[in-house]
């Protein structure tokens, strides 16, 4: 009786559980959905120009590194790892460099709109970033995926340690966000300095763009250590086996944990000095 | 002619004045924007460093061309700080209705708004690049060569402008949609400019001199500052600048055609943007 009892109960529980953890998701689900829709609200062919803008980018570095190859240049990754490094960053650059509504320039104080809402900022922010990524991902980056071995790219990743080091760089993007969030109301929400600096620290330090192992004057040596070295640089080391998965995950992790203990921090500090412009 | 220097000047005070206003933010501001320059350049110059060059440019040559493309887009955006570069915002918000009213030709309002203590930081940098790149070139260039110098950074300039206002054209029909068009246009040719385009297979360089000219903003105009064009390709670049400038000015009159006789919508009763 008394087991019977303990496992109604238990199942009870469990329901409870269930049935809350479908209100959770259906809740960031249905902002994802918004901020999607937000994206994409003047029709899909409105996004045809940002495509186009990627491919445009993209094309060219990729022949760089084919050029510096013919050219006969000593190169610490081989050719297909560049080609697949340059490739991956493109196809998920808006997760190898996580930009959110916090550090966008912010100028109509859209952030604001986060603290009206009965919801977590923190989840808030993270469910309408994915939101937004969803247009870019099937536009751009799937016909590409596709298109990839065309290409003669390589697209598979060299280790299954990628999908962990994904998720941690995408984690470490969102920490960033709120870290310079905080820098752009210590600035009195003038957002246009906190944009650029991030912009031009994270991708240049991100490794992004430029991976680590092929910078002069030894550089990858301590560069890979920073902060901003395990955004997307590392996640994209791993996929293409440039770097050490037990090297790279263990630092991943390190800068994970301190900068996100740091972000809850500051921004429950910085909350309070808030200003709002209205119009 | 003596009002429209007479506005430069009022409005190069007022950014004067923002600037003592609150130095130590400004300073902040600045800082950041130089930041941001040397870093958009470090990566293609560091590649050039090690491999001692990119695709027939040497170092230095690579580090010319990148401070050329500084010195185009820092003066565009020098001069065209009130949205000048991005006509798309203006016309996507409904603010060129506000130019109507004003008693000032079109061309007056949009390039009198010019910031050039707050926003030369890109500007100068690209000076210092230059000056850095041409040091070490190890050449010895002739008296009109300086004067080219001058001229051909702008046209770039035109060839950038040019296709702002081709793409924004578009705002006309779909305020809403295309608002930011002309940045995605002149930002995306921002980036796509730091690549040297020589050594690039056929396939992939015309289109960057043709299609989307971004190779018109910096590498075609270095590699002829270099001598290291033919005639055909020297005279290619002028003539496409005209044929691009003369393609934006007639969309973007159709485009104007367009809007005076629709409109847009942009603002509700209560005078906020939709």
């Amino acid at each position: 009786m008394k087991i019977e009892n303990r496992k109604s109960q238990h199942r009870k529980v469990s329901h409870e559980r269930i049935r809350l953890g479908k209100k959770v998701f259906a809740k960031y689900g249905m902002t994802a959905l918004m901020s999607l829709r937000a994206r994409t609200n003047g029709g899909l062919v409105y996004l045809v120009p940002e495509v186009f803008m990627r491919l445009v980018y993209l094309v060219p570095l990729l022949f760089i590194w084919r050029t510096l190859a013919e050219g006969g240049a000593e190169v610490e990754m081989s050719v297909p790892q560049l080609l697949s490094y340059t490739y991956v960053n493109a196809l998920a650059a808006d997760m190898m460099i996580v930009n959110t509504c916090l550090s966008s320039w912010d100028f109509d104080t859209r952030s604001m709109e986060m603290f009206t809402r009965p919801m977590p900022v923190f989840g808030q922010v993270i469910a309408r970033t994915a939101g937004e990524w969803v247009p870019m991902l099937l536009l751009f980056s799937l016909p590409m995926l596709l298109l990839a071995p065309a290409f003669g790219i390589r697209i598979l990743p060299r280790t299954l340690w990628a999908v962990p080091s994904l998720f941690l760089s995408v984690s470490l993007g969102f920490a960033f966000e709120f870290i310079f969030y905080c820098i752009t109301v210590r600035l009195r929400n003038v957002s246009w300095p906190t944009y650029v600096i991030r912009s031009a620290v994270v991708s240049f330090f991100s490794g992004t763009v430029i991976p680590f192992r092929i910078l002069p004057f030894g550089m990858d040596r301590w560069i890979r250590y920073q902060p901003f070295g395990s955004l997307g640089g590392a996640f994209l080391a791993v996929y293409v086996g440039s770097a050490d998965a037990a090297e790279v995950l263990p630092v991943q992790l390190f800068w994970n944990v301190m900068i996100w203990i740091a972000a809850v921090r500051w921004f429950r500090r910085s909350r309070e000095r808030m200003v709002s412009f209205g119009g | 002619m003596r009002r429209y220097f007479k506005l430069l000047g009022i409005y190069a005070r007022m950014d004067l004045a923002s600037l003592m206003r609150d130095g130590r933010f400004m300073a902040l501001v600045i800082a950041s924007d130089l930041v941001s320059n040397i870093s958009a350049v470090s990566g293609i110059f560091l590649l050039a460093w090690k491999f001692g060059g990119i695709g027939g440019m040497d170092r230095f040559e690579v580090l010319f061309m990148l401070a050329y493309g500084n010195v185009v887009m820092g003066f565009l955006n020098m001069m065209g700080g009130c949205n000048a570069l991005f006509p798309s915002r203006i016309i996507g918000r409904g603010q060129w209705e506000h130019m109507f009213i004003m008693p000032l030709p079109y061309g007056v309002q949009l390039t009198v708004g010019i910031f050039p203590f707050t926003g030369s930081s890109t500007f100068l940098s690209g000076v210092g690049l230059l000056i850095a790149a041409l040091c070490n070139l190890e050449r010895d260039f002739a008296w009109w060569w300086w004067g080219l110098l001058v001229l051909l950074p702008a046209v770039s300039m035109v060839i950038v402008v040019s296709c702002s206002y081709l793409l924004s054209s578009l705002a006309f029909y779909a305020p809403v949609q295309c608002e930011e068009i002309s940045s995605t246009v002149v930002y995306s040719v921002e980036r796509a400019m730091t690549f040297p385009l020589s050594g690039m297979p056929a396939y992939v360089r015309y289109p960057l001199l043709t299609i989307f000219p971004a190779g018109l903003a910096a590498c075609l105009p270095t590699m002829i500052l270099l001598g290291k064009t033919t005639l055909s390709e020297s005279l290619y670049f002028p003539l496409f600048t005209f044929f691009a400038a003369f393609t934006a000015a007639h969309f973007f009159k159709k485009g104007f055609r367009y809007y005076v006789k629709k409109g847009i919508n942009r603002y509700v009763s209560g005078g906020h943007r939709s």
